[in-house]
């Protein structure tokens, strides 16, 4: 049987098209399913994408997290290489003048989700807010802090330019630091009195991630897309309110 | 007061702050600067200061050292607690002030070293070194020349490796009250990284910005198991016209860690980004791959910062000019670091201006 008759892919969305596309070249051991949108998704689906926030599904692997780079931090942390962990700052720029919606959808979402997934102890307290820089709700500060003391700094901002999306995660702690910035991966064209322009070529992540849903199936290990809900409704009672959200945590 | 080819300095304070940037920015300027008094209550400290540095005096006492007659302007170099007692008492001497951030321990006592200077008619400077620093002043100037328009998001991430604190445990200059733990990690005598060089981002959020700032959300943590106060803190200021400022800033990283203050300015017409942590003067390779050893003391060049800033200080005492830097601005950047310390405390934002201890501010 060929095993890349393993993959359901669910949705109509661009992501569910690229995974489809991805899924004849990726093998897999087991059948797996892999939800893109909200609802109509089996219990045992892996959520993925902006979907995952308002759906129901258990197990979730953060799109961005297939990003050799995210995954050298997440081996490293899981290797105790990086020893005690002090923070991470983790930082998501889409083009300025995208909407609010597209700026959750295609930023603090999958930000939050890369966060939760390397660090993944209970989350205690949460404060963030939701600031207007440059258009209306273009920017967002996430402040968490875990059970185990780690401070998570989270921005998203619709800042950058027009062809560009930057992602930064950087990790310290007591024996090392780690920075990944996979996005700055591109070409830069300096014209003579022109603007410079940076035109990225980071690589197509769908492979990459179908393969590391067959890993997290055989590892059992995924992000608990309950927990990330409750963390995304604390964030935005946070914003609403202006006040830190206390959530009880134990690790 | 005293008046010499050379303005004449006494030194209060020989830590390490000024056996490495104080002391060695007086001697650069021995053309403008004479050193001629320090003062430390380790008697050993003082006595290698003046020896090195070429002082004719020295004292355990600073109130000896503001005895004399002779001298033009005192460089503080005592940790924050002390600042205000000693410019108070500077200013009653008839003595200008020069003082090392961060300014004072409380918005109170800034207030008090304000009011003392001004009563006595005598200069108060504080140094914030990051202000006279190329880097920043380059910044600035492209902010003042309009090339990114309005500053709507600044933020610096300071990184910091933990050598500052073997250097604190092995006694080498700084106060150690109690055996084996410095002042700064004593929670009867700092707040924290709040102040001790967060400091530098709430001044650099409020120079950038150029807005009062509304309120301060912030999060800290102790990494050192052995200190009392937090060396972690990642905060976000919130300005009166909805611009925000945010800043991550870590101490205790691995030994050989360069320093690095990622900084970036975004405004309205474009971004400013400090590209000096990237772009690494050596790299080398080998079977282990590729790695950058002089990545950033190479680039961030302090020293100079702080000849700079005392230069300023002596030409607004030659010229009886303002100071380079007005205390008022500094005093503003002890209010949101203060801020910040009670939103960390707390666990929730706080609000600007800074109600007195004691009267609730909180959001």
């Amino acid at each position: 049987m060929s095993s890349n008759a393993g993959w359901t892919i669910l949705g109509d969305t661009g992501l569910a098209r690229l995974l489809r596309q991805a899924a004849r070249y990726v093998d897999t051991a087991h059948p797996l399913t892999i939800a893109t949108e909200a609802g109509g998704a089996p219990a045992d689906a892996v959520g993925v994408g902006p979907g995952v926030y308002s759906s129901s599904v258990r197990h979730v692997v953060p799109y961005f997290t297939a990003f050799e780079a995210i995954e050298e931090i997440q081996r490293a942390i899981d290797a105790g290489e990086v020893g005690r962990v002090y923070g991470c700052y983790a930082s998501m720029r889409v083009p300025r003048g995208s909407s609010a919606e597209a700026l959750v959808a295609g930023a603090v979402g999958p930000i939050l989700a890369v966060c939760r997934d390397l660090l993944p102890a209970p989350v205690t307290r949460v404060w963030a807010t939701r600031s207007s820089l440059f258009g209306e709700d273009d920017a967002w500060f996430i402040t968490l802090r875990l059970a185990d003391d780690v401070i998570v700094t989270i921005e998203a901002l619709a800042s950058a330019g027009a062809s560009a999306r930057e992602l930064l995660v950087e990790v310290t702690g007591s024996d090392r630091v780690l920075r990944a910035e996979p996005t700055t991966q591109g070409i830069r064209v300096e014209p003579l009195g022109g603007e410079a322009m940076v035109w990225p070529w980071w690589e197509d992540l769908a492979e990459r991630f179908l393969a590391l849903v067959d890993r997290r199936a055989a590892d059992g290990r995924w992000l608990d897309g309950d927990d990330l809900r409750a963390v995304w409704d604390a964030i935005q009672r946070s914003a609403d309110t202006g006040e830190a959200i206390e959530l009880s945590a134990t690790l | 007061m005293a008046s010499h080819a050379r303005l004449r300095v006494g030194l209060i304070g020989a830590g390490t702050i000024a056996f490495s940037a104080h002391l060695p920015a007086i001697r650069r300027l021995r053309d403008e600067l004479e050193l001629v008094a320090v003062a430390d209550i380790r008697a050993d400290n003082a006595e290698r200061a003046a020896r090195e540095f070429g002082a004719e005096a020295h004292y355990t006492d600073y109130h000896e050292l503001l005895a004399r007659e002779d001298l033009d302007f005192v460089d503080i170099c005592t940790p924050e607690f002390l600042h205000a007692e000693q410019t108070e008492a500077a200013a009653a001497a008839g003595v200008h002030v020069f003082c090392e951030k961060p300014m004072a321990a409380s918005v109170e006592e800034a207030d008090r070293m304000i009011d003392a200077c001004r009563r006595a008619g005598v200069k108060l400077m504080i140094g914030h070194s990051r202000r006279f620093t190329g880097r920043y002043q380059q910044i600035r100037a492209a902010i003042d020349r309009g090339d990114v328009g309005e500053v709507r998001y600044v933020r610096e991430n300071e990184r910091r490796p933990r050598a500052m604190y073997d250097g604190l445990r092995l006694g080498t200059g700084y106060w150690t009250p109690a055996e084996g733990k410095p002042w700064l990690a004593m929670a009867a005598f700092s707040q924290g990284a709040a102040l001790t060089n967060a400091v530098h981002e709430t001044d650099l959020a409020r120079w950038f910005v150029g807005r009062q700032p509304a309120s301060v959300y912030a999060e800290a943590r102790i990494t050192e198991p052995s200190a009392e106060v937090p060396d972690m803190i990642s905060y976000t200021i919130t300005f009166d016209n909805g611009a925000v400022a945010a800043a991550e800033v870590v101490n205790q990283l691995p030994r050989g860690f360069p320093y690095f203050h990622m900084m970036e300015v975004l405004g309205s017409k474009g971004r400013i980004r400090a590209t000096d942590p990237l772009m690494a003067p050596l790299t080398t390779a080998d079977g282990r791959g590729l790695s950058q050893p002089l990545n950033f003391d190479t680039l961030l060049h302090v020293d100079s910062a702080y000849a700079t800033e005392l230069a300023g200080f002596a030409r607004a005492i030659r010229e009886d000019g303002p100071a380079p830097m007005p205390a008022e601005e500094a005093r503003g950047a002890i209010e949101l670091s203060i801020a910040a310390v009670r939103s960390s405390q707390s666990g929730q934002p706080v609000s600007l201006p800074l109600a007195k201890e004691g009267e609730p501010n909180v959001e």
